[in-house]
């Protein structure tokens, strides 16, 4: 049998930029008190759970929160527990480059303290060998803390 | 409920790119051989049942498409998609079909022709509604970068070898083994044939634990099966293949986008949902004890490191015991308990075929027609798993030489 040619190909866009999405107006209310250096965690009023960040309906027992009450909401540390992690020793961008040792970002899974969720996170002021699963780690707060997600992006080792 | 059968198998060659056929060719190739494997044509096909990821090759309803091509005309046809797991859910959307005795004889395919695809924008597409409203919120660069792609698993990874002792040894050894058998599969894309783990170990890190040699490319392949009742199977083929055992778990998503807006983040190792689902398939099979009763396994590994996690996870020993049974020779082809004989999808990643091919490459070692990568045992009982979602969501597949009476 003769070799098929190559098909033409046509090529098109998808563009996701046409798309909108909502998201919960409660997570103001959380950031706000991040600028307070405080973090909030919605905690379920049925079986106890809590979030960070809150989230509207308990995924656990599937209860409603009401978060516009103040009975959902608790103060959680900024301190907790290294579930796992990642050392990034590819750059992407321009393609994938290689980054000097030292510059290898160090990227953890977060349980904070009195929470039942994960949060990711870079860990800073650390070096490479000493990361581990299970090490305890606090949120690096800046002076100013804008009071958005950023806030909390950056832990470093106690 | 009804027994049910395999009587038909078609897998594609796996490779990079197949720039000689459009996705209703491809995916008719696979087709074709499963109803020719079954001796069957379109017209005794009841009702088909389709998958693949969506937006990752930028069509969705690709049925519309090629239907036509696929035998379809004419019948009812569902479309089925959950993630890396798509292959295996498809694949249980038609056991569900023939046991419920709605339809007697269902042709299930998947397929995935990453080649003609974006799959930057087919994940944006699946998390960008949680990670874009996390970035209104602030979330920004480096963390962002770290959690696509590899990025989700080698959370898992690590957790999982501070729970099991697991090394990056031991991942260069299975990632060898893997690629290994891959070369014994002609359907399969790495053709890797002597590679050893010190190869593996020179292949550049990407994201500690995980270099190059210990992940998957991306596929372009199809795989189809025939479905049917056990009065047929009987007429059709001198070996069906019995399906005894099939359950699907979800539980809360392990790493979705950032911060899980609107979830709980498990532990990644976990997998919880996996245990469960394996329970369930091998109580509906009628095993007791399966890490005595199963002959064979085809987890879904895409990561090297998986092949030992989700040999745990589908209760095949004890948690943390995996990497020392492997080092015993136990998953070899030769061994107690062969795992992933295929190469696995590591080897070959098409990603909405790459779990159905799990049950398929199950069903051809329970057959004896595995070629070269039959494995050394005899295989009565073999179990097939699917990962997908958001590392949340496991489909398990129990298959067996007889069929189990309910």
């Amino acid at each position: 049998m003769d070799q098929i040619e190559e098909h033409i190909s046509i090529s098109g866009k998808w563009p996701l930029s046409a798309y909108t999405w909502k998201t919960e107006r409660f997570l103001d209310r959380f950031t706000a008190n991040l600028a307070k250096k405080k973090i909030f965690g919605a905690r379920c009023s049925n079986c106890g759970t809590v979030f960070v960040p809150p989230v509207v309906v308990c995924t656990r027992c599937h209860s409603r929160m009401s978060l516009d009450k103040d009975q959902d909401w608790i103060w959680v540390s900024d301190m907790g527990t290294v579930i796992a992690y990642s050392i990034s020793y590819l750059a992407v961008g321009d393609g994938l480059q290689a980054r000097a040792p030292e510059k290898r970002p160090l990227f953890i899974l977060v349980r904070l303290d009195g929470t039942d969720t994960d949060i990711f996170a870079e860990l800073i002021d650390t070096v490479e060998e000493k990361i581990k699963v299970g090490m305890r780690v606090q949120v690096a707060w800046s002076e100013v803390p804008k009071g958005d997600l950023s806030d909390i992006l950056f832990f470093r080792s106690l | 409920m009804r027994n049910l059968a395999i009587v038909g198998i078609g897998i594609t060659k796996h490779v990079s790119k197949r720039r000689d056929v459009n996705i209703p060719e491809l995916v008719y190739e696979a087709v074709k051989t499963a109803l020719d494997d079954a001796g069957i044509q379109p017209k005794d096909i009841d009702a088909l049942v389709t998958g693949n990821m969506p937006a990752f090759e930028g069509i969705n309803c690709p049925e519309l498409w090629g239907g036509g091509y696929w035998g379809g005309y004419k019948k009812p046809l569902i479309r089925i998609t959950t993630g890396g797991s798509t292959g295996a859910s498809v694949a249980q959307g038609s056991f569900y079909m023939v046991a419920s005795g709605l339809y007697d004889t269902v042709l299930t395919l998947a397929f995935e022709k990453q080649s003609d695809g974006n799959t930057t924008i087919g994940l944006n597409s699946t998390a960008m509604a949680d990670v874009a409203n996390m970035t209104a919120y602030g979330l920004r660069g480096p963390v962002v970068e770290a959690s696509g792609a590899i990025g989700l698993f080698v959370y898992q990874a690590t957790s999982y070898m501070a729970k099991s002792g697991c090394t990056v040894e031991h991942i260069d050894r299975a990632a060898a083994m893997l690629r290994n058998n891959a070369a014994k599969n002609p359907f399969a894309h790495l053709q890797q044939s002597g590679v050893t783990a010190a190869d593996i170990a020179k292949t550049p890190m990407i994201s500690y634990p995980l270099r190059f040699g210990h992940t998957c490319p991306a596929s372009d392949g199809a795989c189809a099966m025939v479905v049917t009742t056990e009065e047929k199977a009987r007429k059709l083929s001198r070996k069906p293949v019995w399906v005894n055992g099939w359950a699907a778990c979800s539980e809360e998503p392990a790493i979705v986008g950032l911060f899980g807006a609107g979830s709980v983040n498990v532990d990644p190792a976990e997998q919880r949902s996996c245990k469960l689902a394996a329970t369930k398939a091998y109580s509906m099979a009628g095993i007791k004890e399966p890490w005595k009763e199963i002959d064979l396994a085809e987890p879904y590994v895409p990561f090297a490191y998986q092949l030992f996690i989700y040999f745990e996870r589908l209760l095949l020993c004890d948690e943390g015991h995996a990497p020392r049974l492997f080092d015993q020779g136990v998953m070899d082809l030769q061994g107690n308990l062969p795992t992933c004989p295929s190469g696995a999808v590591v080897s070959s990643n098409a990603i909405g075929a790459a779990a159905m091919i799990r049950i398929a490459e199950c069903a051809l070692q329970i057959r004896g027609e595995a070629g070269q990568r039959q494995v050394t045992k005899e295989v009565h009982n073999a179990v097939a798993h699917g990962l997908g979602g958001q590392a949340n969501f496991n489909v398990v597949t129990v298959l067996g030489d007889k069929p189990n009476r309910r």
